[in-house]
Formats: structure tokens, sequence, C-alpha cells
């Protein structure tokens, strides 16, 4: 590192060290080190989840482009088809889990109910991609979809499989981070992350929920922060 | 962190896509001290579930409650050893099946009637329509039950299927008799 050639005056140091004072107390970054494009105030652990090169896009980050056909219209879903459009929600799923991908599932329709008895359904999508698309045929994603409370009705919900578990592998593991292990012949055959992207209509990457399901009301406190209700 | 190091983070972690999620007795809040403001539910139409207003958790007295969704496995297979155990502990203990299903959405009351028929439930069962108990609990996933003691104070939390033993301790445990 080289020394500053620019003296620095006591007024700009003051005017740091008030900035950071204000950082520290606020828990908030200054608009200067803010990602672009975000609305919602960065995760309480950003400065974390920034300097630990996690393989998914995490806060202020775009989501990738990547296009899946869709098993609930039929057709071919592009993940940056909603940018300009609407903000969205997207997980990663298979339907012969018992465990998380449930409750995953479960807080895309909290959304969707809410939004639909709030009035912002047209403000946001929900989207979940299956990687074990051998197993989970568009009818079996189709139903499992339905099973858990989607309302296929109200035109936001996208269910996606990749056609070949090879496509899979490069869609949710390798374009979005979503680590997975498939051991066939396991009472559940993938361990997996365990991803919820709540993406803004910009694109870009408001929260990535890893982990342990967050918990519904989480998840919809910040939709509705993004939607602005 | 990459791929290999979540994957190795996750293999330790009982609360993913494996068969000891739905086993496992993970303490959620672990050891609470605080208590839980009581939340009032409209309890369903259904067998030893009169239709009235719940408050939840009682103060007074020990509480159990079940999360539970009409759409999962676990919680119906949860319903026999949660049957056994209410049958012990009877109202010593105030017992409560709580659904968080968005109501008039993914699940309808009588929907919830049906499912509570179907799996010999015989205590109160109700939604949480506004989701404000599933938040006071933090109940992130299903089925998850919680119990309280007499103070409406957090003494377990556990996400899963239990036998009704562990459930009857975890009650003694938090005061409730449940000795029978």
């Amino acid at each position: 590192m080289t020394t500053p050639t620019t003296p620095v005056s006591r007024r700009t140091v003051l005017k740091t060290a008030g900035a950071a004072a204000i950082t520290g107390v606020s828990g908030c970054l200054s608009g200067q080190n803010r990602p672009k494009g975000v609305t919602l105030a960065p995760p309480d652990n950003y400065k974390n989840l920034k300097e630990a090169d996690l393989p998914y896009p995490v806060y202020g980050e775009k989501l990738p482009e990547v296009t899946v056909p869709g098993v609930v219209s039929d057709r071919p879903v592009t993940t940056t088809d909603f940018v300009g459009e609407r903000h969205l929600l997207l997980t990663f799923v298979y339907t012969r889990c018992e465990g998380i991908c449930l409750n995953l599932g479960q807080n895309l329709v909290q959304v969707q109910a809410r939004a639909a008895e709030a009035g912002f359904t047209d403000d946001i999508a929900l989207g979940a991609i299956t990687f074990d698309p051998e197993h989970d045929t568009p009818e079996r994603l189709k139903s499992w979809g339905a099973e858990r409370g989607f309302d296929y009705d109200l035109g936001n919900c996208y269910l996606m499989r990749p056609k070949s578990e090879r496509r899979a592998r490069a869609v949710v593991e390798d374009t979005f981070g979503e680590a997975y292990k498939h051991e066939e012949g396991a009472k559940m055959p993938f361990l997996h992350t365990g991803l919820i992207f709540l993406v803004n209509d910009e694109g870009v990457v408001e929260r990535a929920y890893a982990g342990d399901p967050p918990k519904p009301t989480t998840v919809i406190e910040d939709v509705e922060a993004l939607v602005g209700v | 962190m990459r791929r290999r190091d979540l994957l190795a983070g996750l293999a330790g972690a009982a609360t993913l896509g494996t068969g000891a999620y739905a086993v496992s007795g993970t303490d959620i809040l672990g050891s609470g001290t605080d208590c839980v403001d009581p939340i009032e539910l409209t309890a369903v139409d259904a067998p030893g579930s009169p239709e009235q207003t719940l408050t939840v958790p009682e103060p007074g007295r020990v509480t159990l409650v079940e999360f539970f969704a009409t759409w999962c496995d676990v919680c119906a297979a949860s319903m026999t050893p949660l049957g056994e155990a209410y049958d012990r502990v009877g109202d010593d203990v105030q017992f409560v099946s709580v659904t968080n299903e968005p109501l008039g959405h993914a699940v309808t009351r009588e929907e919830i009637r049906e499912w509570w028929v179907e799996h010999d439930g015989n205590w109160p069962v109700a939604p949480d329509e506004d989701l404000a108990l599933t938040e006071a609990l933090g109940a992130s996933a299903v089925p998850m039950v919680a119990i309280l003691d007499a103070d409406n104070v957090v003494t377990w939390t556990a996400k899963g299927k239990h036998s009704a033993e562990t459930i009857v301790n975890h009650i003694t445990e938090a005061g409730g008799e449940g000795g029978g």
C-alpha cells in the first residue's frame, strides 16, 4: 500500500469518524457503501456474508439469468423475465422431501396468501425449481404445489423443472449456488442448503435466506417492505 | 465458503432435507425466560374442540402448542403420541394444535375439521390466522411443539415427532401433572 499523498484535513477525519459512529449505532451501511439497486436495509450479518465468498448471490448482487421449463403454464420461465415487472421469491425443492422443502414451499404460499389478501398479487412472483426432475414429473410438481396451497389461478406461481438431472445440477447448484448432495436410496435422497431468494424488480437480491427455513412472518415483512405496503 | 464447505456444514445439521429433520428434537429457543403474551385464537368446531375463543398460552396452566399443517405427513404421524400424552395429562394442561396455513387460501375450517377427524384429534384445534402465535413462538417449520409453564415461559420447543413419554416428561418439567 502506498502512502497517501494528499494531506487529510482534521475536518475530513472528523466527518469520517462521525459517519463511522452513525454506522456503528444504526448498524446500517452508509449510502456510499450500500450496494446499488437495493431497497431493504442490509441484513444484520451482511459484512460476514459478503466476506464469506458464498456460492450463492447475497444482498445487493444480481440474480443470475437462466431459463427453465415451467410446469404451471407449460412455458419456459426466465429468471430475469420479472425485471421491471415484479419482485420474485425463488426457492429450490424436491417433492420427495419430507423436511425443509415443505417449509420452504410454505413460506412462498404464506406470501402468496398475504399478497392476495392485501392486494399486491401483481407485485410478487413465487418461483420454485426442482433439482429432482427424474422423479418430479410436471404433473407431480404441479400437484405438490397445489397440495401445499399454491393458487395457480392467481397467475403468480412459477414451478420449474429442468429437463434432466444434469441440467438441474447446472441450474440449481452451478448457477444459483444451492448446493446439494444426491444419495439415491436414502430416506430423503437430497441434502441441500435450503435457500430462498427475495429478488427485487430490478433483479437484485434483497435477501438470501439460508439454512433453517425463515419464519413466515420474517419473509412476509421483508416482502411488504419491498412492495411498500 | 464454497460448495464443499457448505455441504460439510449441512451434514452435521439436523434441520435439513434428511431423515433426521423429521425426528430430531432440536431446541429452538433454548432455555428462555421471557414470557409469551397470550394470543386469542378461534377454535375449529371439531371433536374435542368446541368452537370458542382460546387464549394461548393460557396463564395459570401449563400449555402445549403443536404447530401442524394438513399437508404434513410427519404431523399426521405425530397425532398418535400427542393423543396418548393428552390422555395422560388431561385438563391439567392446555393442549392445542395450531395450523398456520393461510386460512381461506391454502385451507378452510372445514378442511381442518376433516383432517382432525381423520387423525383422531380430541383436543382444541385452531388456525393461527394472522401468524401472531407463530411469530411469538418462532415456529418456522412443522411439526413443532412448544411447552410453556404456568407463567407462559417457554420451557421446551422441538421440531419433529416425539414419543408420548418425551412429551409428558417435558410437561412434567414445566410443572404440569402428567403423572397418570
